[in-house]
């Protein structure tokens, strides 16, 4: 089965150029709101992507992300605003009349049709003759590596390749844009990976923009182009991967997008603050960055500190993490614990309950004011 | 590894393998028991109408019944009915819990509680209550067996509504409608082309429970005054115990042979597909014996 997930990695250009051609338009939601009840699931929710764009949805579970596809799919009805796809205003057309492919976070192939059949369904709908059918499909199961698959039913198929053959299915219509709500979340961690290089090359080749929703950060910076980081049904920060872990716009972003220090220091001046004891870290100034010489909060990565063995060190180690190449240790200060990520070369130094000293080797976050 | 697991597996699997034969042999008393409770009525049944006036075997009670002209209007009028039962249960149950599940699965308690409401009220309550709601109706629906096959459609919910019911339960519902959706396809094609095949089980267990009901009611069509399949039969139970018995005994068949191709077909599909559609057929089997033999 682990064989099967894994043997067709690469895609076959030759196979995708036909699948090009509509790709590529530009999608906007436009201060979108829908409220179930008492929950805001969206709240004036704006999020543009540009023709081709390979937008991540990023968010703690139940922040609306799912609301937003399906909002952006036609799926759901919204209580104001407006959804473009292609300049073109969609809010009023259901979902069978937008030019959307949609691949779902449960496995949501057709129990009664074969892989084949499942990718000719939405050609059957658009009065496709068969034998243009069958082309496609074929194709399109070429393309998703699946081409052994074609007579299989969804119930003799792995979750991995069921969620290949919906997006084949999806694909198949040539849409304009392309969803996917979490589609390898019940997928084995490995699967998951491989088959998130798939998509995201796929997505290359064809140049569909496409919007892709997940809750696992680390799946979002490895695939978007920009990341959309929500909470609380709206957007907190809409960003390449590298501008939202490097400079998250607010500590929501900065606390929900990797792990975060909370040091407290003093602003050196507009390009270095200071942690006592640990050591100087550029950092870039925002609108909330205090004064020249008052005291802040500094905001760290773990990987922007290291540990060094130090009896006289005024941090204590509580655990090690051995994490393959690197290790995970975490230190303690009176009552805040501090996370470092380092080479795992440097293990022998540190065992829990020793003495060791912090020193900055990176830069910080965000600079903020003390509360 | 395999020892090392083994040699405990095998100790304790003697207990294990005890149990289960108890089990397996308890399992078997009791079926067996049910089993010669239900059969053995139908075979003396069976006896009782081959033996005419004089001594040895005799068709004189088949012969006679077949040959009677009302036998076979009364059996007509009831097939009759039992289609118009059935379309009218599909028409209005497949789109009723396709949308409870898709668009509100909160109501689904009610429904079922809504569903059962038939064998919780007696069917004479029912049918007075018809007679003096709708009286008034025109003659088209009041004076016909329209109405017998509008009050059987309600009768038959507590078996037709929880079978079909439970066939989509075993379908995500939203999931496919909204999969369909977004290829494209209208409702109607959904319908037609996703949901359908995948309920087949349920639709077909549907048609034999309501049909199986249709022919086996009395009471209702009774005070009605109609005389279907099960009145005449009564009626004739009332003066010829030997064709009656016979009757019943073409009834049984005429519930059974439906039963047996529907059984045959699926447990066909399921060795083929998977074991999902099994668990349906088998529990409207059952019911479908139940329902014989309440109406016998
Ligand atoms: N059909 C519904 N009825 C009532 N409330 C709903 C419905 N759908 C969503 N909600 C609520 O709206 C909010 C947003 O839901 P949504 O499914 O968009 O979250 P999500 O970000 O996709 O979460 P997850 O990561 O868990 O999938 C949640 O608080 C949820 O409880
Ligand atoms: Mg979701």
């Amino acid at each position: 089965m682990m064989e099967m997930e894994s043997s067709k990695t690469s895609v076959d250009g030759a196979n995708v150029s036909d699948a090009k051609g509509v790709q590529g338009v530009s999608v906007r939601l436009s201060k979108v709101s829908r409220t179930y009840g008492e929950v805001r699931a969206l709240a004036q929710l704006d999020l543009a992507a540009s023709p081709g764009e390979f937008v991540v949805m990023l968010g703690p579970s139940g922040c609306g992300k799912t609301t937003a596809l399906r909002a952006l799919a036609g799926l759901e009805q919204i209580d104001s605003g407006a959804v473009f796809i292609g300049g073109k205003d969609v809010t009023r057309l259901p979902a069978s009349k937008r030019s959307i492919g949609m691949v779902f976070q449960s496995y949501s192939l057709f129990p009664n049709m074969t892989s084949a059949a499942n990718v000719e369904f939405g050609l059957k709908v658009r009065g496709f003759s068969a034998a243009e059918r069958r082309r496609r499909a074929h194709e399109m199961l070429e393309m998703v590596g699946l081409i052994e698959q074609a007579n299989r039913y969804p119930h003799q198929m792995s979750g991995g390749q069921q969620q290949r053959v919906a997006l084949a299915r999806a694909l198949a219509i040539k849409p304009e844009v392309l969803l996917l709500d979490e589609p390898l979340s019940a997928l084995d961690a490995k699967v998951r990976a491989n088959l998130r290089e798939q998509i995201k090359q796929l997505q290359r080749e064809v140049g569909i923009t496409t919007f892709f929703v997940t809750h696992d950060q680390e799946e979002a910076l490895s695939l978007a182009d920009r990341v959309a980081v929500m909470s609380d049904g709206n957007l907190e920060q809409f960003g390449t991967p590298t501008e939202v872990y490097s400079s998250p716009s607010t500590d929501f972003v900065a606390n929900f997008v990797g792990t975060v220090n909370v040091f407290c220091g003093t602003v050196l001046d507009d390009k270095v603050a200071v942690v006592p004891n640990v050591g100087n870290f550029p950092y870039v100034r925002g609108i909330g960055t205090p004064a020249r010489g008052s005291r802040a909060e500094i905001l760290v990565r773990p990987e922007a500190i290291t540990v060094r063995g130090d009896l006289e060190g005024e941090y204590l180690v509580a655990d090690v993490t051995f994490l393959g190449s690197n290790v995970r240790i975490r230190v303690q200060k009176e009552e805040s614990t501090f996370t470092v990520i380092q080479g795992s070369a440097d293990i022998d130094i540190v065992a829990p309950g020793s003495k060791v000293s912090l020193d900055a080797k990176g830069t910080a976050i965000l600079v903020r004011s003390e509360r | 590894m395999a020892s090392v697991i083994g040699v405990p597996a095998n100790s304790s699997g003697g207990g294990g393998s005890n149990v289960l034969r108890v089990g397996r042999v308890f399992r078997g008393v009791v079926l067996g028991a049910v089993g010669l409770f239900f059969i053995v009525p139908v075979i003396s049944s069976a006896r009782f109408s081959f033996t005419g006036s004089s001594s040895g075997l005799s068709f004189s009670a088949y012969s006679k019944l077949l040959s009677d002209p009302q036998f076979w209007s009364t059996l007509f009028l009831s097939v009759k009915i039992g289609v118009g039962t059935v379309a009218l249960s599909l028409a209005i149950l497949i789109p009723t819990t396709v949308w409870v599940h898709w668009k509100a699965p909160r109501i689904r308690r009610v429904m079922e509680a809504l569903s059962l409401l038939p064998l919780v009220i007696p069917s004479v309550v029912i049918t007075l209550g018809v007679i003096t709601s709708f009286g008034s109706l025109p003659n088209i629906i009041m004076g016909t067996p329209v109405i017998l096959a509008l009050e059987y459609v309600v009768l038959a919910l507590p078996y037709t509504y929880r079978t079909l019911d439970s066939a989509v339960q075993a379908l995500d519902i939203k999931t496919l409608v909204e999969a369909g959706q977004s290829l494209g396809a209208p409702f109607r094609k959904i319908l037609w082309w996703v949901l359908l095949p995948n309920l087949k089980s349920g639709v077909l267990g549907v048609v034999v429970l309501a049909f199986a009901f249709c022919l086996g009611e009395f009471a209702v069509a009774s005070l009605l005054s109609f005389t279907t399949f099960a009145v005449y039969l009564v009626q004739i139970g009332q003066t010829q115990a030997s064709e009656a018995i016979a009757f019943s005994l073409i009834a049984l068949l005429f519930t059974w042979i439906p039963l047996s191709i529907v059984t045959v077909v699926f447990s066909r599909r399921a060795g083929k597909k998977s074991r999902r559609g099994g668990g349906g057929v088998l529990m409207s089997s059952q019911s479908v014996i139940e329902l014989v033999e309440l109406a016998e």
